[in-house]
């Protein structure tokens, strides 16, 4: 079954935040690991990031202003860098919400959506919701997704598990895309 | 006159609250307006006002619709707007027959947009049988562009035998929901903010009495009907056994709810029995009908999911009003005084 990777948002603004600096510091090293692997067997890997206007509705509702497209905040962590995949915008949680990633999946047979970054319970959440109805298998790596909050991460990944996908540890996952499944 | 509610003991309402629909709407709703205007049709708090003019006895409703965006699964603010008239009019045994249209354009919104909805309350209205014959229009500045759409729809009552409304329900009735719960405010929250159950949800959006209008009219066993909408089900729970002063009873788990629906509920953190719909009626039946309406609405008229939910009693406890029955357990639902927040960050 051939596989993606999806690292979601890992933007400055987002990664250098008080709230998560020192969970995005503990998970870059599997990140960085499970990038490597999918690059190496092959796999598509998409980096997505918000890209919003300065008046976007979001930031009155969640009161907060971040990943403002065209600022440094919204660049990728130089971490990432450079970059072994394409990087992909987006204005909403789900990384499918009116993007070109369903058809870049079903272009390349994908059919196993690995999932990174953050946050676990909103964008990875909803992005693995979205994934299943969309028809392919949604997976959470459970070591290269972050959130600033731990028991909200562990509720996220249980309602992934419980509901739309599966949840892998990155050695799982690596091992699943190291035994060519890309390429298939 | 029907007792009103003063839930708030202190709690400072705002104009957000009220405009959730729950504790703080019935708070600003028994200390600011009745107390300023009473009346006992006001006192009533029914979903539209009944003018008798003896010949002649008049069904009107009022209401404003803001939703974004404007446009989403199920419908748009045009449809929403003339089924919610609908729906509020047949509350009282009545379909509507005449809408006023008040806009309100925010500055900035595409014209195209606007004849859009335009359309949409012009086809709705045809298929609800309903003229338009009034309305205004005014332009505000705003920092979102969209619009406001208000109707005031009237029609004549056309219920034969006694009344409906939550005067009229007894101890021993029977309580029936027509459909699934939450679809509508799941379909409009997942397509504002992208989570990927607008493909699968969709809103419940439907002129209800299209469909059961004429049984409406014509069965006096039929006793109150109300529409779940701001509070969702739990909020018409809580109405009914406030107007009434008896105790309301319902199985949770008979409650039907879509998979999606209860997925993404659990996602948020919010409870699908108080989730908007906007074409899911709550209907009181007398005592021993629940099971053949049911079954006609399941067979007849469109309502696959229909359910036999609960019945109202006389209230033991004074502060058990709504009581939830799930996997064998029974606890008072309390009433909220605002709707929670979305977990969305």
């Amino acid at each position: 079954m051939s596989s993606a990777l999806v690292v979601v948002d890992m933007q400055r603004d987002l990664c250098l935040n008080a709230r998560r600096r020192e969970k995005v510091v503990a998970a870059l090293p599997s990140i960085l690991r499970l990038i490597d692997a999918c690059s190496a067997a092959g796999c598509l890997i998409v980096y997505s990031v918000f890209s919003l206007p300065p008046d976007d509705e979001q930031f009155e509702r969640f009161g907060d202003r971040y990943c403002i497209e065209g600022t440094p905040g919204a660049e990728l962590i130089s971490e990432l860098l450079p970059l072994k995949g394409l990087k992909m915008a987006k204005q909403k949680h789900s990384v499918f919400f009116e993007t070109d990633l369903d058809q870049m999946l079903r272009e390349r047979g994908v059919r196993r959506v690995l999932f990174a970054g953050l946050q676990t319970q909103i964008c990875i959440l909803t992005s693995a919701a979205d994934a299943n109805f969309r028809g392919y298998k949604p997976l959470a790596v459970r070591e290269c997704v972050i959130s600033s909050n731990d028991q909200a991460k562990a509720d996220a990944l249980a309602w992934i598990s419980r509901y739309v996908g599966g949840v892998l540890s990155v050695d799982e996952a690596i091992a699943s895309v190291g035994s060519g499944s890309c390429r298939e | 006159m029907a007792p009103v509610v003063a839930v708030s003991d202190g709690f400072p309402w705002t104009a957000r609250s009220v405009g959730e629909g729950v504790g703080a709407f019935d708070q600003f709703f028994a200390e600011e307006v009745l107390a300023r205007f009473p009346s006992a049709e006001l006192a009533r708090r029914s979903d539209a006002a009944r003018l008798d003019f003896g010949s002649l006895v008049l069904a009107v409703t009022c209401d404003g619709f803001t939703v974004d965006p404007l446009f989403f699964p199920g419908g748009d603010i045009g449809k929403l707007a003339v089924c919610g008239t609908a729906n509020d009019l047949l509350t009282e045994g009545a379909r509507p027959e005449w809408l006023l249209m008040s806009l309100v354009l925010e500055e900035g919104v595409d014209p195209n947009v606007v004849r859009r909805v335009l359309d949409s309350i012009g086809d709705q209205a045809s298929r609800s049988g309903a003229t338009l014959v009034g309305g205004d229009t005014k332009t505000i500045k705003s920092p979102m562009p969209g619009l406001i759409v208000m109707i005031t729809g009237l029609g004549r009552i056309a219920r034969q035998g006694p009344a409906l409304g939550f005067e009229a329900v007894r101890a021993g009735d029977e309580l029936v929901v027509t459909g699934p719960v939450g679809a509508h405010s799941v379909a409009v929250l997942s397509a504002r903010e992208g989570l990927g159950f607008e493909q699968v949800v969709s809103s419940d959006c439907r002129d209800v009495g299209l469909s059961i209008g004429s049984l409406v009219m014509s069965s006096p066993w039929i006793h109150a009907l109300r529409d779940a909408t701001r509070g969702g089900l739990l909020g018409v729970l809580h109405e009914l056994a406030s107007a009434t002063g008896m105790a309301v009873e319902i199985d949770a788990d008979a409650v039907p709810v879509a998979r999606e629906v209860i997925m993404a509920a659990e996602m948020l953190g919010l409870d699908p029995l108080e989730l908007t719909n906007e074409g899911c009626f709550v209907i009181a039946v007398e005592a021993g009908t629940a099971r053949r309406l049911t079954a006609e609405l399941r067979a007849t008229y469109g309502f696959p999911e229909a359910a036999a939910i609960g019945e109202v009693r006389d209230r033991a406890d004074p502060l058990a009003k709504v009581l939830l029955r799930r996997g064998g357990e029974v606890r008072v639902s309390a009433r909220p005084l605002s709707v929670g927040v979305p977990r969305l960050c």
